[in-house]
């Protein structure tokens, strides 16, 4: 007997795939499924930025074909896919959530999304996120603001928010992000799905609109953490698009693994007078859940962590405001007249274009790289990330893994801090840490908090040595199989 | 670590950033700037000397090995596929307002 069909919204990409190449479910169907169910809160989520209908029917019609036809089938087959904003695929806008991009239709497409296509997945859209990446909340796109499927009065996190909006609210079982600072494990985090960021050059990003190059890496937003194993098998590599990506082959998940045993570093830093008791609480339940499988957790001193927020600003400004020189009205974008100079219409070109939290930071990144400055700001935070890498390498002598909360609040209401940068800057504390050392990291659904009547999700972040992508996911894995909190929904209030 | 974020400083940096900020803008990000500079000073707290000694500091912390791929030719993207994202191009050129005899 046939089984009925589960609801799409309860399926992961691996249990999709499956019954796709099952011939369970006709991929047309999801992909039907899936456009009607985006079309359906497109206005309360605000979380597509483009629906790519016809492309996706086309692309679902030659998959059931080949299916029919016995051809095998990709690990990703018929898996709907959404792509922020900042990762190109060709003829598709590419606007990076800014008005100095609105209309880029990229001529390429990134390699990674190349082998997301070769794998059988199909894109459905593209989805607002916080300008060039810069932001933790979404509000920062000049397009649309996502909103938190477990409050719409909340931000779903950021940069990349319309990603985690959409997992979330059970349009799609998988995103691809970037993570530069966080931007895929806190919105993770805050909307109670599962994000992952790889090793520093672990994925390439050829393709994917630079934000600073020293820290960013695509990353996954998914319902299940086997998921993120399947996209990282899927879409890792090396790339010779991408010189700085690792000359590894694709990484494959650990089949066989245990907790038994395992050092986990738990730092007193993660758990510091910032963090909300409520996240605390989930936490450290995490932490005896972990122990309960086997593990030891074992505390942990990284006391650099505090300077980490300082550093990270530096140098991700100074990056970001050399990256984008590029955007001057010369070979993307619109562009304003000015005062009929060339200067002066780069200047008025990138005054209409860029919204204020890119402007602030082009500001800071300026003046950290300036004269009679570079020295006491970019070079000092430069040598102060090499610390941190190597109190991090140090502690990795220690322990297997380092666990802690991914963020230190719940998801807050939107306005709630956007007219305060620092107050902003300060949301990203727990996860610069792993970027300015370039190391694997997940988030996973630790619990849930109350918050005014409102239930709200918490994060698990688990750090992983370099190049140990793998295990990072399987002891992540290992946890979600022993806990629920993965599985639960938010209500469809947004549709 | 010393830091002037007046109005005048601001103004400069958005010169070199190629940017205009208006006197509303301006009022805003000073004051913006400045605070976040103020706290920002804690990069300046001694950090472990060991690590601080051992010489230049690379720009990432990991070990960076910028791949070469072999030397063989591959297809470019086509010049009219780029130029199509340019707002003015003509016979195979970007177009930009006249450089030479028209400085700011």
């Amino acid at each position: 007997m046939r089984r009925r069909p589960a609801d799409l919204s309860e399926l992961d990409a691996s249990e999709l795939a499956a019954q796709h190449a099952r011939r369970e479910r006709s991929v047309r169907s999801t992909i039907e499924e899936t456009l009607a169910a985006i079309e359906s809160v497109a206005d309360s989520l605000g979380a597509i930025a483009e629906v790519l209908s016809e492309q996706a029917i086309r692309r679902a019609d030659t998959l059931d074909a080949a299916l029919q036809h016995d051809f095998p089938p990709g690990s990703l087959c018929g898996v709907p896919v959404v792509l922020k904003s900042n990762l190109c695929l060709a003829g598709v806008e590419t606007n990076c959530g800014s008005r100095v991009l609105a209309g880029y239709r990229p001529p390429y497409t990134a390699t990674v999304v190349e082998r997301l296509l070769a794998s059988g997945a199909i894109p459905v859209g593209t989805a607002h996120m916080d300008e060039f990446a810069m932001g933790s909340s979404g509000e920062n796109s000049a397009y649309s603001v996502a909103r938190n499927p477990w409050d719409p009065e909340r931000t779903p996190g950021g940069s990349s928010s319309g990603c985690a909006a959409a997992v979330a609210a059970g349009l799609v079982p998988l995103a691809l992000g970037s993570d530069t600072g966080g931007s895929v494990r806190q919105p993770a985090a805050l909307c109670g799905i599962s994000g992952f960021k790889p090793t520093y050059g672990r994925l390439s990003r050829a393709g994917l609109v630079a934000f600073g190059s020293s820290l960013d890496q695509i990353g996954f937003l998914t319902r299940s953490v086997r998921d993120l194993e399947l996209a990282l098998r899927a879409l890792s590599g090396a790339d010779d698009r991408d010189s700085s990506s690792l000359a590894e082959p694709p990484v494959e998940a650990l089949p066989i693994f245990t907790l038994q045993g395992m050092r986990i570093g738990v730092p007193e830093e993660y758990f510091g007078a910032g963090l909300d008791p409520r996240v605390r609480k989930c936490v450290e339940d995490a932490l005896d859940e972990l122990e309960d499988l086997g593990a030891q957790p074992v505390p942990l001193a990284l006391p650099l962590t505090e300077l980490a927020i300082a550093c990270y600003y530096v140098l991700a400004t100074a990056e970001a405001a050399s990256n984008l020189a590029r955007f001057d009205g010369v070979r993307f974008g619109p562009r304003s007249a000015g005062d009929g100079t060339l200067a002066g219409m780069q200047a008025a070109t990138r005054s209409a274009g860029f919204g204020p939290e890119v402007k602030r930071r082009i500001l800071l990144g300026t003046f950290v790289l300036s004269r009679g400055y570079y020295d006491a700001w970019y070079a000092r935070a430069t040598s102060v990330r090499t610390e941190l890498a190597a109190e991090f390498r140090a502690a990795f002598e220690e322990v297997d893994l380092i666990a802690g909360p991914t963020t230190p609040d719940l998801a807050f209401r939107l306005g709630e801090k956007s007219s305060d940068p620092l107050a902003m800057y300060l949301s990203d504390a727990l996860t610069v840490p792993a970027s300015l050392a370039g190391l694997p990291a997940a988030s996973v659904p630790a619990g849930f908090a109350l918050d005014d009547g409102r239930e709200l999700p918490v994060g698990l972040q688990l750090i992983g040595p370099s190049g140990r992508d793998a295990e990072v996911l399987a002891a992540a894995r290992l946890y979600q199989a022993a806990t629920p909190h993965h599985l639960r929904r938010p209500a469809p209030a947004l549709a | 670590m010393s830091h002037t974020t007046d109005l005048e400083s601001v103004r400069a940096l958005a010169r070199l950033a190629r940017l205009e900020l208006s006197e509303e803008e301006l009022l805003r990000f000073a004051p913006e700037l400045e605070r976040i500079l103020d706290a920002f000073e804690v990069l300046a707290r001694p950090t472990p000397a060991a690590a601080r000694a051992s010489g230049a500091t690379p720009a990432l912390p990991m070990p960076a090995v910028a791949r070469t791929r072999e030397d063989v030719p591959v297809p470019s993207l086509e010049r009219d596929a780029l130029l199509s994202s340019a707002s003015s191009s003509a016979d195979g050129f970007f177009v930009v307002p006249k450089t030479v005899g028209n400085e700011r």
